[in-house]
């Protein structure tokens, strides 16, 4: 059962107590990736949106353009230019090329769903599995703060936080730090209470092991796969919120480029140019597309164990 | 009954916190709400902008104006919308809700009916061509920004072919039914308003579909994996055993056993939808909560976010209860208690 997984088992919550990170368990992971079709396609757009972050983030750092043409700059070619040769996405209201914004805003909703995914995960995992371990108080406290946090829709959470906060990238990234953990803490103390009893962790105990020693050597190495595959279906939610936000004008300030921000201003011009808000919005479904189909099939695989 | 009766008093105490953590953070808003509420006239009356102050308690410590809001809640008193010219909340959001409650009721039926037919050719043609493009639409649709769904289908229906209305919630040429229920579409059939009721579906019609080409994925996917497990089972083996036909086996057997999960599953439907309304009734100019909140928020409107954040988290709430009893009804083997 180590290649061919066939997609088979979607179900939506990836449960796998066993499921263990070692050496060899990566190596088969990695070739069933490749023998898995909608996880191979979904790792190729995701390294392609990956590797365009780091391309425009490291060459924004030492000032060098790779667009063709400057995202920023005004009248490059006429306003509202159908797509061409000259401009593969055409050029907004302002004559500037929506393709160069596009590629040029494509680090933002990368690195705010890793921050805010990467965030959730050790937090989550940390305070879940106390919780697990513990009981009482901090249990009880844990469960009912989620079942608030479950409560209210997380875009109306983090509007009310980012209105709170004022705009911009890292405000929206320290609101959504603050509403995404919840449902990991959640998973983690579910998963960790399935191990709990178990005999490899009574023996840790009896062996005189201290609490935070069973919890950092035993128990979140046993958890850790489920709650990564969990993630990495989960990035492409942030990136949906993020986006949202972002519509509303909390994420970037004009004339910056973001995703989620051309779509709402370019939307004023879909009457006479459809594309404008069409190409934006297509290429956030494209990265979301790309993390849903790379987490389903981590899923498929790692289930497949 | 005392499962009913445990989670009634839980959803209670969510509420609870639902109000206190939506109070702290929306009062602790960046500006001075009263420039944001009275605008220029603020710092021309200063004396009037003062009394507005002392009016709604806005200079008192958070704690003091964190009790005048629970007493106030308690009386159904959600105090008064600035957004809105400073009509009481509750108006407003009597105004809006029954029109957010005719989009998502459309948005449910369709993800939910949608879903089910689609998740049902997706199991029964496992692996063919059928499957593979059923996944491939789903996964657009999920994987969609509501707002960009929404901004696709008023190109295609509303501005190429001219088939759907570009938004609002009726022509409004169209003599409106008299209020009964608050509820439009029903008032419209309850009064026979059949010119009102035509021009009223039409304009949920688009609203509803970008909402619901974003959930229906959801279903799919969970009927066609319940599908696999459920046959897998035995009882399915014993019924194929039995001789019956497979037709029979796959709907009467299968797909009944595989719709529990949908039941569970539509509670979380309801969330997704509410966080969808936000940007699709503001892009129809549809005059719901969701427009009410994107409204109340750029107005720093208080009371507004908060009672509609509150609005919402009931809806959610009953759903997840809705959600839960249905589940003990339809299934004999869950005895929660």
């Amino acid at each position: 059962m180590l290649s061919g997984a066939k997609s088979d088992d979607d179900d939506l919550s990836p449960s796998n107590p066993s499921a263990y990170l070692s050496a060899d368990r990566m190596r088969a992971v990695l070739s069933s990736i490749r023998s898995n079709g909608g996880a191979l396609i979904g790792a190729s757009i995701v390294a392609v949106f990956a590797l365009t972050s780091i391309v425009v983030f490291v060459t924004g750092i030492l000032h060098i353009q790779i667009t063709p043409y400057n995202p920023l700059k005004q009248d490059v070619g006429p306003p509202l230019a159908a797509p061409s040769l000259a401009h593969i996405m055409g050029t907004d209201q302002l004559g500037r090329d929506v393709f160069s914004r596009i590629v040029t805003a494509t680090p933002n909703d990368f690195s705010v769903s890793l921050v805010v995914i990467g965030f959730s995960l050790i937090i989550g995992m940390i305070i879940g599995s106390y919780a697990a371990f513990n009981g009482g108080l901090l249990d009880e406290a844990l469960m009912r703060v989620t079942d608030i946090f479950f409560a209210i829709p997380a875009l109306v959470l983090a509007m009310a936080i980012g209105i709170a906060l004022g705009p911009g990238i890292t405000n929206m990234t320290i609101a959504l730090m603050i509403i995404w953990w919840p449902p990991y803490a959640r998973l983690a103390r579910g998963e960790a209470l399935k191990i709990a009893h178990q005999n490899y962790i009574e023996a840790a105990r009896l062996s005189g092991s201290g609490r935070s020693k069973i919890i950092v050597g035993h128990a979140l190495p046993n958890i850790s796969l489920t709650l990564i595959v969990y993630a990495s279906l989960d990035v492409g939610t942030v990136i949906l919120v993020y986006a949202g936000l972002s519509y509303l004008g909390l994420a970037v300030r004009p004339p910056l480029p973001d995703w989620g921000e051309m779509v709402s201003a370019y939307q004023d011009f879909m009457l006479s140019s459809p594309w404008l808000p069409f190409f934006p919005g297509l290429i956030i479904a494209l990265g979301v597309i790309g993390f849903s189909m790379l987490g389903d099939g981590l899923r498929d695989i790692l289930e497949a164990f | 009954m005392s499962f009913i009766l445990r989670r009634l008093f839980l959803a209670i105490f969510v509420l609870i916190g639902v109000v206190t953590i939506t109070f702290i953070l929306s009062h602790s808003l960046g500006g001075d709400p009263i420039v944001a509420w009275l605008g220029k006239s603020a710092s021309l009356h200063p004396a009037l902008a003062k009394a507005y102050a002392i009016k709604y308690h806005l200079t008192d410590p958070l704690w003091v104006q964190y009790y005048y809001y629970i007493t106030g809640l308690l009386q159904g008193n959600f105090g008064f919308s600035p957004s809105r010219g400073f009509v009481p909340v509750t108006t407003v959001i009597g105004q809006t809700l029954p029109y957010t409650l005719q989009i998502e009721v459309f948005a449910i039926i369709v993800s939910i009916v949608l879903g089910v037919v689609l998740g049902v050719i997706a199991s029964r043609y496992r692996h063919t061509a059928a499957d593979k493009s059923i996944r491939g639409f789903y996964l657009a649709g999920i994987s969609s920004p509501s707002f960009f769904i929404a901004l696709v289908l008023l190109i295609v229906f509303t501005f190429e072919f001219h088939l759907l209305p570009s938004g609002g919630a009726a022509d409004p040429t169209i003599q409106a039914p008299r209020i009964i229920t608050d509820i439009p579409i029903v008032d419209a059939l309850i009064e026979g308003n059949f010119a009102y009721l035509a021009s009223a579906l039409q304009h949920v019609i688009l609203p509803g579909m970008a909402l619901a080409l974003g959930t229906f994925g959801v279903v799919v996917r969970i009927l066609r994996s319940s599908m696999l497990d459920v046959m897998k089972s035995n009882y399915v083996r014993t019924a194929r055993a039995k001789g019956l036909k497979e037709r029979t086996v796959f709907f009467k057997h299968g797909l009944r056993n595989a719709m529990i999960s949908v039941i569970t599953l539509s509670s979380l439907i309801v969330t997704w939808l509410i966080t969808g309304t936000i940007f699709v009734e503001n892009i129809f100019s549809y005059p719901g909560m969701g427009q009410y909140v994107f409204t109340a928020l750029i107005a720093q409107d208080y009371p507004g976010i908060l009672a509609t954040t509150i609005v919402f988290a009931i809806i959610i709430i009953l759903s997840n209860l809705a959600a839960d009893i249905l589940y003990v009804i339809v299934d004999p083997q869950i005895r929660l208690g």
